[in-house]
This record gives structure tokens, sequence and C-alpha cells, in this order.
């Protein structure tokens, strides 16, 4: 029986609306959400070790705009444009002008979601992805295949909610 | 059918130490043993691909320096290919430890490697050592240096590699990166536990580990690391790499175990039949030859 939903996102997400709306559902189930962080750490950190019978995870992958760093004793998460050429000298802007480029993000974003939706999928947790992949080009057959029934309409509240009502966790 | 065999890893899988074209020293020592003077010959995929002769094709994708990242992305990227058969391939992995960090270069539009060492406090602290190719000629490397700000990475690497964030980010990939195997039926042998570098293996508990004999310690090739270019030159090179030696014993390792799995339908090969005494004699007259210069 599912007792906590875990919503995880790599890019900001108003996840107060969506635990409220969940609550006036299902107010006995408790929420965490972990937002501007990298998903493949956190599920290592927060997922794993849980009671997977226990959880449903909600796995929000943002579309190019986020890179998270180690900075300072803490991760932060540095958001980019890639267009953006008035960028100026100081240490963060200096991160986005020389690390951070379309070609290396594109694959980091798409093997992230790949390599942790198939964890998901293989070690049999509950989960759905609240969104549809428009920026991603997997092309693996197997991800292609099992993510088709995990996918919310889009990443909007209405569309997350009605998901989990049709996968009967709320 | 299996038709290729695909290794992946780091200097040990790719024949580090035999880059000839760049090592006069080296290539006059390995004269004369009856073994074309390629860095891929010298390797154990290479010396592999000997033993296999046309029936299966070894593909060696492991490169000097770089580390778990690189591995990662090419593996996908093979599988994602339109006309990748995963009934015709099989992975080969050398996993490295701790100590590698590739970063994207804008200015290169390439991936950069950062070989780092953490400090007791678990920072990296000492100047870090950043580049694109161990193996390459000065011009191309002057070139690259002159589009990379040093002073940045520098600082990036101070701020930003940490023990425990390297420790765990090498602990999760590589659990998502082996789960994704499985659950793609991917044929794969992980070729080395990294139980001679740390902790990592045991976390990790790898699958599909080789055996390289049954005494403890040996579900990795770095058993056969006593048999290194330093040994086999009498220290006349100094490098711990495996030599030719070493790289015959694991190939032939590697071809008994696939023979044992039933993937070659070949008889077993006895590692006596490896001449070690005469390649030993024939480098031991060419340094000879060298000193007497």
């Amino acid at each position: 029986m599912i007792k906590y939903i875990y919503f995880i996102s790599d890019g900001k997400f108003d996840y107060k609306t969506l635990t409220k709306r969940i609550h006036e559902i299902n107010n006995t189930i408790q929420i965490q959400c972990f937002t501007e962080n990298s998903l493949n750490r956190i599920v290592y950190d927060k997922i794993i070790p849980q009671n997977k019978n226990e959880i449903f995870v909600i796995l929000d992958f943002s579309n190019f705009g986020n890179y998270e760093i180690f900075h300072k004793n803490k991760f932060i998460n540095i958001e980019y444009n890639l267009e953006d050429e008035t960028l100026e000298n100081d240490y963060i802007s200096k991160i986005k002008k020389n690390i951070i480029g379309y070609k290396s993000e594109s694959i980091r974003l798409n093997n992230q979601a790949l390599l942790l939706c198939t964890f998901f999928e293989k070690n049999n947790y509950n989960y759905m992805i609240s969104n549809m992949f428009e920026f991603l080009s997997i092309k693996n057959k197997e991800f292609l295949s099992f993510t088709k029934s995990k996918i919310s309409k889009t990443n909007q509240i209405d569309d997350i909610i009605f998901k989990m009502k049709e996968m009967k966790v709320i | 059918m299996i038709k290729f065999l695909n290794f992946y890893g780091t200097s040990f899988t790719e024949g580090g130490g035999f880059e000839f074209d760049l090592k006069p020293k080296t290539k006059a020592v390995y004269e004369n043993i009856d073994e074309d003077l390629t860095t891929f010959n010298f390797s154990y995929p290479g010396q592999l691909q000997k033993l296999c002769g046309d029936s299966l094709k070894v593909n060696n994708y492991a490169k000097s320096g770089w580390g778990n990242e690189r591995i990662y992305r090419m593996v996908i990227d093979k599988i994602s290919e339109p006309n990748f058969k995963k009934e015709e391939n099989i992975f080969f992995f050398e996993f490295s430890d701790l100590g590698r960090k590739e970063y994207f270069s804008k200015q290169l539009s390439d991936y950069v490697l950062v070989n780092y060492t953490l400090n007791e406090n678990g920072y990296q602290t000492d100047n870090i050592s950043l580049i694109k190719d161990y193996f390459t000629t000065k011009d191309i490397i002057e070139y690259e240096e002159s589009l990379i700000d040093f002073d940045f990475y520098d600082k990036l690497c101070k701020n930003s590699l940490f023990s425990k964030n390297q420790y765990d980010s090498v602990i999760y990939n590589t659990i998502y990166f082996i789960d994704f195997l499985k659950y793609n039926n991917i044929n794969f042998y992980v070729l080395d536990n990294m139980k001679h570098h740390s902790l990592i293996g045991n976390r990790i508990g790898f699958p599909n580990l080789m055996r390289f004999g049954n005494e403890v310690g040996s579900q990795s090739i770095f058993k056969f690391s006593n048999f290194d270019i330093t040994y086999e030159t009498e220290n006349y090179i100094k490098d711990n790499h495996f030599g030719l030696i070493g790289n015959k014993y694991i190939a032939y390792n590697i071809y008994n175990n696939l023979i044992s799995n039933e993937i070659i339908l070949e008889k077993k090969l006895n590692t006596k039949e490896i001449n070690e005494n005469e390649i030993l004699n024939t480098i031991s007259k060419n340094i000879n030859k060298l000193l007497a210069i």
C-alpha cells in the first residue's frame, strides 16, 4: 500500500499546489518533494533507501536549463540559457560559458532519463513520469515501450493528478 | 550468434605503455618478437583477436586516462544505434576507480578529462591534470590548450570535487548502468571488481564478473599486474601497465572463459603455450643492444 509520494525534479515546479491537490483527494498519503536537484543523486540518496512497496515516485525531468554542481559545501542548481551570449566573468557565468553546451546537455538529459526510468522499471518501482519527453531523443525500443503507460499527458498538475488516479495511487 | 567483442576501459585495456609511434625506445625493446608493433596488438583485446581469428571481431574502445563516464556514454550510444543487434555483441568492462572526472568543453566541442587526487579532507587541492588525449601530437595539444581556460577548470575542480560526492556518483551511476544492461538483455562481462582500488566494488556487487582462476582475488584482470612492462623489460622501461606476456595471459583466460560459456566452440588453450621465455629472451637481447650503443 502506498504511504508516501516522492516528487523529484531537476527543475522548478509548483510542488506546494501539487501537494495541496493530492491532499484534497487523500490526506493520509505523505508527500516529499525534492526540486532543483540532480535526479540521479536524489534517487540514490532518498528513494533507494525506502521500502519500495510503500512509495510512489513522480519523476519530473526538466528541459534544458538546469545544471547541478557542488559548490561551497552544498549542491546548487545553475539555471542557464544556451543562447545567452551576455555572460559575465564571475565563476557561475564561467561555468555556463565553458562546460554547459547543447551537445553535452542533450546527452546528459537523454542518458539520465534512459537510465533512471530503466532502473525504476527493472526494479518494479511504482512510478510515473510527469512530462512527454518532447525535448528528448531516446531511441531505445524497450524504453519507448515501457514508458508509454507511465507518462502523464503534460506536466500540468491536472494531468499529473489524472495519471495518478488512473494508476490508482490516489 | 556472437560476432563482436567490444572492450571498454582505461589504459590497461587500451594497451597503455605500447604507444609505439610516440615511444621509439619501447619500439626498439619489443622488436623481433613476431608481433605487429601496434598498440592494439599489444593490448589484451588485440591478443584475443589473434586467438579468435576471423570468426569474431574484437573492438577495443578503451582510452588511456579516461573513466566510467565515457564508458556509459559510449555504450549507450552503441546500443542505441539503429542497426545494433544485441544477439551479435558482447561487452567487456574494466571500470575505473575515483580520480577521473570528465567535463564538456564548449571551446573544443568535446569532452576533456581531469585526473584528480583528493586530499585527506576529501577535496582536490593540487593542480589538476586536464587533457583530451594523452597520446597525440604536440601541435594538437598546444592548439587545444590555447582554447582552454585552465584557471577556470582548476577552480572548478577545487570547488566541486569532494570525495563523498565522487564516491557516491561512481556507485549510483554504475548501479543504473548495470541495471540498464540487464534490463535490455545485453551480454556483458565485468573484468575487474575494483577490490584492488577501494570498497566500491564491494558496494556495487558486480554481476557477470569474469573469473581468472579459482583462488581469492582472481575476479580481476589485475591478477596479472605482476606481469607488467617494468617486469618484462627488467626495469629498463618503468611502466606498470600490463606487458605483452600479461596481456597474453589475460587474452588466453578470456578466450577460455568464452569457451566455458559456449560462446566459442573450440578446445580450451593451455597458457603454457605462451612462449614466455622466448619473449623475455628477445626483449633482453634488444635491451642489451640498446645499452651497448
